[in-house]
């Protein structure tokens, strides 16, 4: 017995099936080469557009599927030579920290140029922007340490898609720039 | 395979579970004869086993008649626990499904693809160079069953069992 289930994400606040996903300086899924992350001045953080990531069942039988994981391999930093930039993942006070998907909203920015941090007061994501609790290393957040980013338990007839990973690169002057190499991350859920 | 459509995951059964009651009644995950399929629901009293029964060709074969996936793995064995006494709330079964999104390559001497997950530059079977990394998508399956606070067991895909006292993550 098996569900069927598709990796989402969301761009200009719509839903989209995605395979990969690329960080970069416009609302796009993988505008290519185009738009990318820029290198800052001194002293200051640039960073990609918001990048959501998620789940949705779209049949097969199945009584339960519950404890929606998130995770890289921990090495983002090192292989793509942020310096001291990093990707960051939102995280909530209390509760799940993905975000439920009426709550998303359209990554926003300078297009070309920088988008916002999830966590700017003004043009953050309202979902995130007020709490305390700062946004996360992402290569903190591997196999054997992921992150728990939605712990409803979706059973048939109900809801069918999961709250989102909210995720976005944070570009400081010391990061490299270039083309980057693919890098994995993954999806995990318990199913019965 | 596991990927049945674009992007569209379905969960390959290397196992599948079985629930035994008091009275010697066994369920099934499929029925044997026909391979139909049952529902887990929720945990019903009186059971005194649970566990993954390997999946075995002709029971692959009759379960694709219901739109299900069989995938028999090699050298398994049942994993069966006692549960008699526990309370049905504290019987942890589940299969735990990845989807990883990471790369591909293929080894320029010897032809071999790989999914990988960190880039490598040399081939792991014959030593050559490996060609260019593309973006790459898998899916893997782990089988869990356990006993809330007492014990958890998992199969990994090469049908490896690991014991833990503490819930996997």
């Amino acid at each position: 017995m098996a569900a069927m289930v598709q990796i989402v994400g969301y761009y200009g606040g719509q839903k989209q099936v995605v395979t990969t996903q690329r960080y970069s300086t416009i609302d796009q899924q993988d505008p290519g080469l185009d738009y990318p992350n820029n290198v800052p001045p001194s002293g200051e953080t640039y960073y990609s557009y918001w990048v959501y990531t998620g789940a949705e069942i779209t049949g097969g039988s199945y009584s339960q599927l519950s404890y929606w994981r998130w995770g890289t391999p921990g090495t983002y930093k090192q292989d793509w030579g942020l310096g001291s930039g990093r990707v960051v993942v939102a995280l909530r006070d209390h509760g799940d920290n993905g975000i439920p998907v009426d709550q998303i909203e359209a990554a926003r920015g300078i297009q070309g140029l920088t988008g916002y941090s999830i966590k700017d007061p003004v043009n953050g994501i309202s979902y995130y922007k007020g709490q305390t609790t700062p946004l996360a290393d992402a290569d903190t957040y591997t196999a054997a340490n992921p992150l728990v980013f939605d712990t409803t338990v979706y059973v048939p007839g109900g809801a069918t898609i999961t709250k989102c990973v909210a995720h976005q690169l944070e570009i400081k002057p010391d990061t490299t720039f270039g083309e980057k190499p693919v890098m994995t991350n993954f999806i995990k859920w318990r199913e019965i | 395979m596991p990927r049945i459509g674009p992007n569209l995951w379905k969960m390959p059964t290397m196992y599948y579970w079985y629930r035994e009651y008091e009275d010697g009644t066994v369920e099934y995950e499929f029925d044997k004869t026909s391979g139909r399929p049952n529902l887990w629901g929720t945990a019903p009293d009186g059971l005194v086993s649970v566990g993954w029964v390997p999946m075995d060709y002709s029971l692959s074969e009759k379960i694709s008649r219901y739109g299900e996936i069989g995938m028999p793995p090699s050298n398994a064995l049942p994993v069966c626990l006692d549960v008699r006494g526990v309370r049905p709330e504290d019987i942890v079964i589940y299969r735990d499904c990845s989807v990883i999104r990471g790369m591909q390559t293929t080894c320029r001497g010897c032809g071999q693809t790989f999914y990988i997950v960190d880039p490598i530059s040399e081939c792991p079977v014959c030593g050559n160079a490996v060609g260019d990394v593309s973006p790459a998508e898998w899916d893997a399956v782990e089988y869990v069953v356990g006993i809330r606070d007492v014990i958890h067991l998992k199969i990994l895909p090469d049908s490896t069992l690991i014991a833990s006292r503490t819930p996997f993550v």
